[in-house]
């Protein structure tokens, strides 16, 4: 089956910023997070896949087809939420929905009213009235009444309570029980992936540092703590990222099995969360 | 396209009713009052072209670019319905504003004087060069690409009058030499071979607009 997304050499040039040679896939039927920290590229990414952007370089394919030759049939399949919901401010819901409604062969009205009606928007309110998870919750609303096969969603759970980013997270993960949907969903709040995700791209700096299963990651990656000995030169070759402290050492490895090996019971591993993985690896680097 | 149109027409709706009606009502009632339906004509042909490009504008305000431009369309068909849309406008402001002057209480102009072709043609061919002018500088800068024309045009305004005292005999040579172009052109052609000739004119000036607003559209980034 095709792949959602199909990401290859994306580059991008900004002056100051750079995207380099951004490869990944999303495949039919998964979730994937692009995860990262504030001004990583995640928005640029997302803003070239919709073509909002003008890339440097690469390709980007959505459902097999390139997005810049077959962008009105690609965008029709494609829900989106941007990570600021801009409107026309002034409109109230009902308005806004009759004038998108429109652009989709596909639009299901009886899909719009239930999710309203679940989501607690009151259709004569206006827009500019709402609060930023309401509105949120309206732009998601708009994104899955035309049955998008797509869902790509711009840190849509920042600034949110958590009772609301976990009913986006279990939507989400309703959407993708039909076969052959999908969803990219950026974010730098890791836990949320954690739930839901069943990829993972790491992106950095304008650079893709790794692209691959969610359990994979979590099966592979650790943080090991200890003493000062950690930092031997023979260990060295194991971290990704170093945190020092006083009297103990904390590395990231991204082969948690060889360094159990390696290292044996003097130290202690465990597990990495996807918070610790980009926290070591944006930020501990240079220590090692 | 017709939903793009249908979508501006939708977002400004009350706003199009409400600066619409003001600039018909103001223009029909000079022109009702004026003895040369010309004068009225040219200044309104300015204000109905820059009707529409406040609405176009209006997409600054509420940052809604990067919104209806991840809707199923292409950036050519966004365009193009935006040109469309702005003809239409200018075309139903002219036509209001045109029927009001014949009706209003106390009009000094019948239907002959303010459907004259000449008229016409001057209204259209004027409404058709500051449209196709501006689009462009919409498309690249927005609502500062509109503020930066109307004060540029003031400006120039200012320095045209200025010329026109300083250089009258000279100044009068060129609008007279202007004068006899067009005269020799519309009995070259015909009356009716001239206003197709002028209308076919128009189309390609607002046609080299498009495609100078596409090519910059297209390099924008939301």
């Amino acid at each position: 089956m095709e792949n959602a997304i199909e990401i290859k050499g994306l580059n991008k040039d900004y002056g100051d910023f750079r995207l380099q040679d951004v490869s990944f896939t999303v495949p039919r039927g998964y979730i994937m997070g692009l995860i990262g920290p504030n001004g990583a590229g995640k928005t640029t990414v997302i803003k070239l896949i919709l073509n909002l952007l003008r890339r440097d370089g690469g390709e980007v394919r959505v459902f097999g087809r390139d997005i810049l030759a077959h962008e009105v049939e690609v965008k029709s399949r494609i829900g989106f939420v941007h990570d600021t919901p801009f409107f026309f401010e002034h409109l109230t819901l009902r308005k806004l929905k009759d004038t998108v409604a429109p652009f989709y062969g596909t639009w299901d009205d009886r899909i719009f009213h239930r999710l309203m009606e679940e989501f607690d928007l009151p259709l004569r309110k206006r827009f500019s009235k709402l609060s930023r998870g309401m509105k949120m919750k309206f732009a998601l609303a708009l994104a899955l009444s035309h049955q998008a096969e797509l869902l790509i969603l711009d840190e849509p759970t920042s600034g949110l309570d958590p009772v609301f980013r976990r009913e986006l997270l279990a939507r989400l993960s309703a959407f993708i029980q039909d076969e052959g949907k999908s969803v990219l969903f950026s974010t730098h709040i890791t836990s949320d992936l954690e739930r839901i995700a069943d990829f993972i791209t790491f992106i950095d700096q304008g650079g893709i540092v790794f692209s691959a299963p969610k359990d994979e990651i979590l099966e592979k990656w650790a943080v090991i703590k200890g003493g000062s000995e950690l930092l031997a030169e023979e260990n060295r070759k194991l971290f990704r990222g170093v945190r020092r402290r006083e009297f103990s050492v904390q590395g990231l490895t991204d082969d948690g099995a060889r360094a159990r090996q390696h290292l044996g019971k003097d130290v202690l591993i465990e597990k990495a969360s996807l918070e610790d993985i980009m926290f070591y690896l944006t930020r501990g680097n240079g220590h090692v | 396209m017709r939903e793009l149109m249908l979508k501006d027409l939708r977002l400004h709706k009350k706003y199009i009713i409400g600066f619409g009606a003001g600039c018909i009502l103001y223009l029909a009632f000079f022109s009702s009052r004026a003895n040369n339906p010309g004068v009225i004509s040219i200044f309104g042909a300015f204000l109905y072209s820059i009707v529409p490009l406040t609405i176009f504008t209006r997409e600054d305000k509420f940052k809604a670019s990067a919104f209806n431009l991840s809707l199923p369309v292409t950036r050519k068909e966004f365009l193009a319905a935006r040109y469309l849309s702005g003809w239409l406008l200018m075309l139903a402001l002219y036509a209001g504003t045109s029927l009001l002057t014949i009706f209003i209480p106390g009009t000094k102009l019948g239907p002959s004087a303010v459907f004259q072709v000449k008229t016409i043609l001057a209204v259209l061919a004027f409404m058709a060069i500051l449209f196709a002018a501006l689009m462009p500088l919409v498309v690249a800068f927005g609502w500062t690409g509109l503020i930066a024309f109307l004060v540029v045009f003031q400006v120039l305004g200012i320095v045209f009058m200025l010329l026109i005292t300083a250089f009258r005999p000279g100044l009068a040579a060129i609008t007279g030499g202007i004068g006899k172009a067009i005269s020799a052109a519309q009995s070259a052609l015909g009356p009716a071979g001239f206003a197709a000739a002028l209308i076919v004119l128009l189309f390609l000036l607002n046609l080299a607009s498009f495609k100078g607003s596409a090519f910059l559209f297209n390099r924008k980034e939301f």
